[in-house]
């Protein structure tokens, strides 16, 4: 009985470590995970027989059956978790001796761990060392038993903080590699964002989410609302229904004039695509970016995890003139939606300029009752027909669409755009949050002289959506559509703020722990004169680290022995001292005596010198051979030393 | 027998001590790899701290180790004789060096450790023992002294050959040894008479070996020298336990016939010899005079 008895600190570890695996992991698994140990713990209270070999066995296959059974077959992230979790669940019924304990706690420590590869929030990254700590202790508790486990835990406490210096010494400087060894096996996780076709409907979809999609971080100003359109994709291609990216583009950037630079940086969430977003419209971009020829980025990896970028943008600009693959612009599907061909012959007859043509276009969304809700009604096959002239009802996609087809129909080159507009000031870090519901579809035009200009024919119908955002656009009936604050009431303002402060926080353990990366790392080594741009400066990193450690090494292991001798060594130079000024007057010490026979010699010959040299002597026995003394006693050594003239 | 034998008092400073991952210190580093590889693979900053976290903590339980270990001194041994087969149990005492100490193990070889937490304040004594196997003088060997404390995953150790020596008598092996009356031998030493306890008989000059209780304090007081009174046996008779009264069994068994004999002997207050091939102890009696028969027989070498 006495060996179950270490098993209940086990529980808890491992109860510990499965507490953040929780988002993760089939409700059953959580249970039956509670129920084993939960049956353990009562087993060792009352003494109820333990699991024998055979329902271990049945536990074991029916765990795996189950697990089987809500994953399917296929084994990926989750359901190997979901297995581990099994096995950790019915590990502790076998176990037995001290190698099966010392198991399960290293079994503990790689589930905590494990963690990570599922979230690495703020609060995961708070929790993880408590649960160390704590898996630590039931280590030293296994280890070495006798003592109360608080006190275990106190010095496992101790250890991780005297752990942490080194810690934050290797992960500053262990160098990072971008890619990965054996490539990522993808989890399940769905990712929020534009797909690479847009459908009506697709947006809206979008909208509903108020998931993150990226942070923005400006070297300067931050631009006025109305100029924060976020160019993500272009879409050329229309097939009557959908819009599609087209394969008419270059990875070549084209030429750009304009002014007011802005310089900033994005930290992109993951959406498992290449598309990275930017100001309208970028002009430089930084490394692992490939800028192409309709202006929008992307990234040399599909974008799995958190990424961070720099770009320079112009927010007035002028591109240049039309190049040939650029016709595509002009792409409209054949025999289908004739009311809307109709209508834009008639205008461009009337049109002198494309610009007038324009105007025009805008004007009758502006004018014949078009409303702007995220519930549209559905469309038909003949899609621009119906919702030019008969719903009437939509959303920035609708409006957009419709507007680069009769622009198309005209012959006046136009395309899709997608991205995001606006954006929410975080006040406690001076960024902007641009949220999945800031999604916007909007247009551009190609006009001589001028290059492609932006045209957004929704602020014809709402024009609040730039300046004051989705919320002042839509009808108030919708308002709980795109946010539940509305059921806060008057606290709603406290809830944001609260919000804000949070994910200020967030952004900082984002920015500088999970976003520490290669780049990150060159820019805080090169403060320190380290530069492992080159394959040499690598060298010199790892060298510095190694050399880093063996120093902290050394104060650790020396720290204590080596001032020992050293003061011990100052106790013995005086007694020489002392000795030398007595040889001075032919009393020298002969190698055979010690302190006292020497001070019973010296004194017998010497009785003027008997006081001084017996406090000298007695405070030199006391200190070399007795318990030693604290800094003073050494001190009035020396100074009685110094201050003994015979 | 390493000839870099340390005699005591022998003090684990620094540079005595050596230090080793254990079986389960090797496990944790390689899950330490593991969890290594999976953050460098998924480049996972947070794994990376944490398992920079776990490989720091591991790396600070060493000098908690060695604070736990180094600086323990060991003043003196002690061990009393055993008879082979048995435990020797050698007695240490540690001065007292004013910090508590946890899980400090001891042991000699292979053979199972013993753990001690040491408090501070008083010396502490301390048992370790080793299995006698075989007649003779047993010398354990290096002691081991260790700590893993508190993680157990590394260990800080020390092997000191300290000039450890155990006096290991034959095992005793009940058996039929014939003793062999002192007046029915050709006595090497004519004049000698067996001599009992029983009835007085004189005072005899004193020979190393006899027992204590029997010298003649009185006799010696008078400045006469040391002198052991005489007795008689009551049956008259003192004898020799006789290696050459034993035939068959081979020289190991002899011993250990006539460890039983002298056993045997001591018990029953007999007055006895003993009788090796080259060295003979005369009769006597007395706890000195056991012990100095065992060792004959444990050192007796043909």
């Amino acid at each position: 009985m006495d060996s179950n008895k270490n098993i209940v600190p086990l529980l808890v570890a491992l109860g510990i470590a499965l507490v953040p695996h929780s988002p993760h992991l089939p409700l059953w698994v959580i249970l039956w995970c509670s129920v084993a140990w939960g049956y353990l713990f009562l087993a060792t209270k009352h003494h109820l027989p333990q699991p024998n070999k055979i329902s271990r066995l049945i536990l074991t296959t029916g765990g795996v059956f189950g697990v089987l059974l809500t994953s399917g077959v296929s084994l990926d992230r989750d359901s190997s978790l979901a297995l581990l979790w099994i096995m950790a669940s019915i590990k502790p019924m076998e176990i037995r001796t001290y190698r099966d304990k010392i198991v399960t706690v290293f079994m503990t420590y790689f589930l905590a761990v494990s963690c990570l590869f599922f979230s690495s929030s703020l609060a995961v990254g708070l929790y993880m060392p408590v649960s160390i700590c704590i898996t630590t202790a039931v280590l030293i508790h296994i280890h070495h038993p006798p003592g109360t486990l608080s006190d275990k835990l106190v010095l496992s406490a101790n250890l991780m903080l005297k752990a942490l210096p080194l810690t934050l010494i290797l992960f500053v400087v262990f160098p990072r590699i971008q890619g990965s060894l054996w490539g990522m096996r993808g989890g399940t996780e769905a990712f929020s964002g534009f797909s690479d076709s847009l459908a009506p409907g697709n947006v809206t979809n979008l909208v509903r989410n108020s998931a993150i999609a990226f942070r923005v971080k400006f070297d300067h100003q931050i631009p006025e609302s109305e100029r924060l359109y976020w160019r993500g994709l272009v879409f050329w291609l229309f097939d009557g229904r959908a819009w599609h990216l087209g394969n008419n583009t270059l990875n070549t950037t084209l030429p750009i004039k304009g002014h007011n630079s802005m310089e900033y940086t994005i930290t992109l969430e993951p959406h498992n695509h290449r598309w990275l977003f930017a100001l309208d419209l970028p002009y430089d971009s930084g490394p692992n970016t490939i800028m192409q020829s309709d202006q929008t980025l992307l990234s040399r990896w599909k974008v799995r995890r958190r990424l961070q970028y720099r770009l320079k943008s112009y927010t007035s600009y002028t591109t240049g003139p039309l190049w040939e693959r650029e016709s595509a612009a002009l792409q409209i599907p054949p025999n289908k939606n004739p009311e809307a061909l109709a209508l834009a012959r008639k205008w461009r007859a009337a049109s002198a300029k494309p610009a007038q043509y324009v105007n025009t276009a805008l004007n009758y969304f502006r004018n014949n009752d078009f409303s702007y809700t995220l519930n549209p009604p559905p469309l038909g096959e003949e899609s621009i027909d119906d919702f030019l002239f008969r719903t009437r009802k939509g959303y920035c996609e609708h409006y957009a669409s419709a507007f680069t087809y009769l622009m198309r129909a005209a012959g006046i080159p136009a395309r899709m755009v997608a991205g995001y507009l606006g954006g929410e000031l975080n006040p406690y870090g001076k960024y902007l949050i641009v949220r999945q519901s800031d999604a916007h579809v909007w247009v551009e035009v190609w006009m001589s002289g001028k290059g492609w200009v932006r045209t957004d024919p929704t602020l014809a119908v709402a024009p609040q959506r730039a300046e004051q955002g989705l919320a002042a656009a839509l009808p108030p009936e919708e308002w709980s559509i795109i946010s539940s604050l509305g059921a806060l009431g008057p606290l709603a303002k406290y809830w944001i703020n609260i919000r804000l402060g949070g994910d200020a926080i967030n952004n900082q353990w984002n920015k500088w722990v999970l976003g520490y990366s290669n780049n990150r790392q060159k820019t805080l080594l090169a403060k320190f004169g380290i530069r492992t741009g080159s394959r040499r400066g690598l060298a010199t990193a790892i060298i510095l680290a190694t050399a880093a450690i063996i120093l902290i090494a050394l104060l650790y292991f020396l720290n204590t022995s080596k001032k020992a001798v050293l003061k011990q060594d100052a106790v013995q130079k005086a007694y020489l001292t002392f000795c030398a000024k007595l040889e001075r007057i032919e009393l020298a010490r002969k190698p055979s005596q010690g302190p006292l026979d020497y001070t019973s010699m010296v004194v017998a010959l010497r009785q003027d010198l008997k006081t001084s040299v017996l406090d000298i002597v007695n405070l030199y026995i006391r200190l070399r051979y007795g318990r030693g003394g604290d800094r003073d006693d050494r001190k009035r050594l020396k100074e009685m030393v110094k201050q003994f003239d015979p | 027998m390493p000839d870099h034998s340390t005699s005591l008092p022998y003090t684990l400073r620094k540079s005595r001590l050596q230090i080793r991952p254990t079986r389960y210190g090797i496990v944790f580093i390689l899950l330490l790899l593991g969890m290594f590889a999976g953050s460098i693979n998924y480049n996972n900053n947070l794994g990376f701290l944490l398992t920079f976290l776990l490989a720091s903590m591991a790396f600070v339980s060493i000098a908690h180790t060695y604070k736990n270990i180094s600086g323990l001194t060991i003043v003196s041994s002690r061990v009393e004789p055993v008879f082979a087969g048995q435990q020797a149990v050698f007695e240490f005492l540690a001065k007292d060096s004013g910090t508590d100490r946890s899980g400090i193990g001891f042991s000699f070889s292979k053979e199972k450790a013993a753990i001690f937490n040491f408090v501070k304040g008083s010396n502490f004594r301390l048992s370790v023992g080793t299995h006698a196997s075989s007649r003779g003088m047993l010398r354990p060997g290096p002691l081991l002294i260790y700590s893993d404390y508190p993680l157990g995953l590394f260990r800080v150790q020390s092997q000191p050959h300290l000039d450890l020596e155990c006096l290991v008598y034959p095992q005793p092996l009940t058996g039929k040894v014939t003793p062999v009356a002192v007046r029915s031998t050709a006595d090497e030493d004519g004049d000698f008479n067996g001599s009992g306890t029983d009835d007085f008989q004189g005072l005899k000059g004193y020979l190393p070996g006899d027992p204590l209780q029997r010298i003649s304090w009185r006799a010696s007081s008078r400045g006469l020298g040391l002198f052991t009174k005489d007795f008689k046996g009551q049956h008259g008779e003192s004898i020799y336990l006789d290696w050459y009264s034993l035939n068959g069994p081979g020289p190991e068994q002899k011993l250990s016939l006539l460890c039983n004999a002298v056993l045997k002997a001591q018990q029953h207050k007999l007055i006895y010899g003993l009788r090796l091939p080259g060295k003979t102890i005369q009769p006597g009696n007395g706890q000195i005079h056991k012990n100095r028969c065992l060792k004959t027989l444990a050192l007796f070498s043909q």
